[in-house]
C-alpha cells in the first residue's frame, strides 16, 4: 500500500492555517480586483460571465417574446436584427467562450495539478482585464448605435452597416487576446506546474479537456484577430478584401471567420466534456472507463475541428470540391464525440450512482449533447443541408450543443464545485427542481425549433407564416420555463452564499486533489504542503485512507461522509 | 536554467549576406516572366528568408526542439488554412449554375 506523502513538512503549515482560507485571508476590494490568486481571478470571471449571461438571456427572452405571435409586435425588423445580433455576440464572446476556462478552469487547474498557481499569474490577471474591456466595449457599441449583422459579422452586411460594427469587432479582437493569453498560460501550467508524481495519465480529465481547449485557443484565435483587422482595413482604407464592390471576395470572409469559429465551438464544448467526466466519475463512484480514450479524443477533436469549417458554407457558393471534402471530414468528428459518450455510459454501468444535482446536469448533458451532435452530423450532410441551412433547424442544433452541452455542463460544474468555492452547501431539493425546469424548458424551446426548421421556418426573421404559430408559442413558453429554472438557481445559490450550511472538505466524496488535499475552502496557496501524488484521479476506494492522512484539516461533518463513501465502494 | 545561446558574429553576418542576396534574387526574378511559376518562385524565396530569420536571428536552431515543434505547428496550420481555402477558390463555379465572376463584374458587364 502506498500512501500520499507530503513533502517539505515545515512549521509554515501552521502559520498558513492561521492566515485563513483564500476568501478570508484578505478582505479589501483591491485584494480581489488586483489579486494574482488564480482562485480569486476565477471568481472575477464568474461574476462578469454571469452578468454577460444575464444580459444575453434578457435579449433572448425579448427575441422569443417578439415571436410569440405572427406579424410585427414590438420589435421592428431592424431592431429585431439588432436584438438577435446582440444576443449572439454577448452570449458567444462574453459568456460561452470565456465561461468555463475563465471561471472553473482558473479556479481548478492549479488545484487539480497540485500547484500553487498558474504559470503566469500576472498574465492571468491581464487576461481578465482584457476580457472585461472587451465586454465593456460591447456595451459601449450597444449604446452608441447597434449592430444588425448577427454574431458572424458576415460581409457584405458588416461592410455596409453603421460604424458601430467597428466598435464591436474591436471588442471581439480584444476579448480574443484574453482568450489567447489564457490558453498560453494554461498550456505552460500543465506542462510545468504538475506536482511530483502527477504524471500525464494521472491528470483529471478536466485538465485534459482544458489543455485541448487551450491548444485551440492559441492556434485559432489569432485568425479571428486577423479577420477583424482585415475588416477594419477594408472599411477604413477601402482596400478590397471582402467587399465585391471593391474587388474583394465575400466568401473569403466566411473562410476566415469559420477557420476560427468552428474550432471555437470546440473551445466552447471541450471544457464541458471535462466537467461531465468529473461529475460522472464522482457520482458513479467508478474509475472512468477508457480514461485515455476520453483524454485523447479531446485532443483529436481539437485537431480535427480545424478541418471542417467549410460545412458552414455549403450553400454560400463555395466550390463543390471543397464542400465534398469538408462534408466528409465533418462526419469524422462524430467518432471521437461518440467515443466519449459511450465511455461515459460505460463508466456509469454497474456504478453506484447518486442522483445529486450535479449528476442530474451530467445526465441531462448526455441526452442533450447527443441530440446536438447528431443534428450536427445531419446538417453536415450536403444534400440535407441545402434544405436546412439558415432555418431554425440549425438554430436548434447549435442551441442543443451550446446550451444543452456547454451551459448545462457549466451549471453541473458550478453546483459540484460550489461547496469548494464558497465553503457552503445549497438546498438540494431546490437544486433538483431547477435542474428539472431547465431540462424541460430547454427541450421545449429548442426541440420545437428543430421541427419548425425541418418544415422550412427560416432563421433571423421577426415574422412568420401563421402555420408556425403553435410551435413558436411552445418555444417561447419553453424559454420562460428555462428562465424560471435559471432564476431559481440564482436565488438558492445567493441564499446559500449567505445562509447556506457550512460544507465539509469533501461533501461528494470526490477523489481529485481539491477534494482530498484542501480544506472546505482552499488555502490562499492551495496546499499547505506540495502534494506527492501516487495515484490516479478516480481511485475512490482510497479516499478514506487519503483523507485520514489529512484528518486534522477536515471538519467533522466531512468525516461522516467519508464513512458513507466507505460503505458504498 | 541554461544560459542563452549567443550566435557568433560571423554566422550572423553570413545570414545577413544571404538575406540581402535573396532580396536581390527576388528583384531579379521579378524582371523575368516564367508564367505560372512567378508567384511560387517569389514565395519560395520569401519563405527561405523567413526560415533563415527564424533559425538564426530568432535562434530557433539552438533552442529546445519543442519550440521548433510549436513553430512548425503554427506553420502547418497556415498551410492547412491556405490549402483548404484554395480547394474553394481554385474550383469556384464548379457547381454549374453559379457563375465565376463577382456581382460587381456582372453588373459592369450588364452596363456595357
Ligand atoms: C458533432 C459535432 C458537430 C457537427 C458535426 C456540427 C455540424 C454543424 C454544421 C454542418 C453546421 C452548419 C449548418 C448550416 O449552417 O447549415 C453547424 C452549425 C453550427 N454549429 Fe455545429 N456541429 C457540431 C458540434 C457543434 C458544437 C459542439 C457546437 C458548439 C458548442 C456547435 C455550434 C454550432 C453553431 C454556433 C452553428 C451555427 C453558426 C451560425 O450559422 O450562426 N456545433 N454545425
Ligand atoms: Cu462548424
Amino acid at each position: 500500500m502506498t500512501e500520499d506523502k507530503d513533502r517539505n513538512e515545515t512549521p509554515q503549515g501552521q502559520a498558513a492555517e492561521e492566515r485563513g482560507d483564500y476568501v478570508t485571508h484578505a478582505k479589501s476590494i483591491g485584494s480581489w480586483l488586483f489579486s494574482l490568486d488564480h482562485k480569486r481571478i476565477g471568481i472575477l470571471y464568474a461574476v462578469t460571465v454571469a452578468i454577460a449571461f444575464l444580459l444575453g438571456g434578457v435579449f433572448a427572452l425579448l427575441v422569443r417574446a417578439e415571436l410569440l405571435s405572427p406579424g410585427e409586435d414590438f420589435l421592428s425588423a431592424q431592431s429585431y436584427n439588432q436584438m438577435f445580433s446582440l444576443h449572439g455576440i454577448v452570449m458567444v464572446f462574453g459568456f460561452i467562450i470565456p465561461a468555463i476556462p475563465g471561471f472553473l478552469g482558473n479556479f481548478l487547474l492549479p488545484l487539480h495539478l497540485g500547484a500553487k498557481d498558474v504559470a503566469f499569474p500576472r498574465l492571468n490577471l491581464a487576461s481578465y482585464y482584457l476580457y472585461l474591456l472587451g465586454v465593456a466595449l460591447i456595451l459601449v457599441a450597444m449604446v452608441a448605435g447597434s449592430v444588425d449583422t448577427g454574431w458572424t459579422f458576415y460581409t457584405p452586411y458588416s461592410a455596409r452597416t453603421g460604424p458601430s460594427v467597428l466598435f464591436l469587432t474591436m471588442a471581439v479582437f480584444i476579448a480574443g487576446f484574453a482568450s489567447i493569453f489564457t490558453g498560453i498560460n494554461f498550456i505552460v501550467t500543465v506542462h510545468k506546474m504538475r506536482a511530483p508524481g502527477m504524471t500525464w495519465n494521472r491528470l483529471p480529465l478536466f485538465v485534459w479537456s482544458i489543455y485541448s481547449t487551450s491548444i485551440v485557443q492559441v492556434l485559432a484565435t489569432p485568425v479571428l484577430g486577423i479577420t477583424v483587422l482585415l475588416l477594419f482595413l477594408e472599411r477604413l482604407l477601402h482596400i478590397g478584401i471582402f467587399d465585391p464592390a471593391l474587388g474583394g471576395d465575400p466568401i473569403l470572409f466566411q473562410h476566415f471567420f469559420w477557420f476560427y469559429s468552428h474550432p471555437a465551438v470546440y473551445i466552447m464544448i471541450l471544457p464541458g466534456f471535462g466537467i461531465v467526466s468529473e461529475l460522472i466519475a464522482t457520482f458513479s463512484r467508478q474509475r472512468i472507463y477508457g480514461y485515455m480514450a476520453i483524454a485523447l479524443s479531446s485532443v483529436a477533436i481539437a485537431l480535427l475541428g480545424f478541418l471542417v469549417w467549410g460545412h458552414h458554407m455549403f450553400v454560400a457558393g463555395q466550390s463543390v470540391v471543397s464542400s465534398v471534402i469538408f462534408s466528409l471530414i465533418t462526419y469524422l468528428i462524430g467518432i471521437p464525440s461518440g467515443i466519449k459518450v459511450f465511455n461515459w455510459i460505460a463508466t456509469m454501468y454497474k456504478g453506484s450512482i447518486s442522483f445529486k444535482t450535479p449528476m442530474l446536469y451530467a445526465l441531462s448533458f448526455l441526452v442533450l449533447f447527443t441530440i446536438g451532435g447528431v443534428t450536427g452530423i445531419m446538417v453536415g450532410v450536403l444534400a440535407v443541408d441545402v434544405h436546412l441551412h439558415d432555418t431554425y433547424y440549425v438554430v436548434g442544433h447549435f442551441h442543443y450543443v451550446m446550451v444543452g452541452g456547454t451551459t448545462i455542463a457549466l451549471l453541473g460544474g458550478l453546483h459540484y464545485w460550489w461547496p469548494k468555492i464558497t465553503g457552503r452547501l445549497y438546498n438540494e431539493a431546490a437544486g433538483r427542481l431547477a435542474a428539472l425546469l431547465v431540462f424541460v424548458g430547454l427541450n421545449l424551446t429548442f426541440f420545437t425549433q428543430l421541427v419548425m426548421g425541418s418544415r422550412g421556418m427560416p432563421r433571423r426573421y421577426n415574422d412568420y407564416l401563421p402555420e408556425f404559430t403553435f410551435l413558436h408559442q411552445l418555444s417561447t413558453v419553453g424559454s420562460w420555463i428555462m428562465g424560471a429554472g435559471l432564476f431559481l438557481v440564482a436565488i438558492y445559490l445567493l441564499v446559500s452564499l449567505f445562509r447556506g450550511k457550512k460544507a465539509g472538505a469533501n461533501p461528494w466524496g470526490g477523489a481529485t486533489l481539491e477534494w482530498t488535499h484542501t480544506g472546505p475552502r482552499p488555502d490562499p496557496h492551495n496546499f499547505h504542503r506540495t502534494p506527492f501524488v501516487t495515484r490516479g484521479p478516480y481511485e475512490f476506494d482510497r479516499i478514506p485512507e487519503l483523507v485520514a492522512a489529512h484528518r486534522d484539516e477536515t471538519p467533522p461533518d466531512a468525516q461522516q461522509n467519508v464513512h458513507l463513501n466507505q460503505d458504498r465502494t | 536554467m541554461k544560459g542563452h545561446h549567443i550566435t557568433s558574429r560571423t554566422t550572423l553576418l553570413k545570414v545577413f549576406v544571404a538575406l540581402v542576396a535573396l532580396t536581390a534574387l527576388t528583384a531579379l526574378t521579378a524582371q523575368i516572366d516564367i508564367g505560372v511559376f512567378n508567384i511560387p518562385l517569389a514565395l519560395a524565396i520569401a519563405g527561405s528568408k523567413a526560415l533563415l530569420v527564424a533559425l538564426f536571428f530568432m535562434a530557433l536552431k539552438y533552442d529546445k526542439p519543442v519550440n521548433a515543434l510549436f513553430f512548425a505547428l503554427g506553420v502547418l496550420f497556415v498551410v492547412v488554412f491556405l490549402t483548404f481555402t484554395l480547394f474553394d477558390t481554385a474550383f469556384r463555379g464548379d457547381l454549374g449554375n453559379v457563375g465565376k465572376e463577382t456581382i460587381h463584374s456582372m453588373e459592369e458587364g450588364a452596363e456595357e
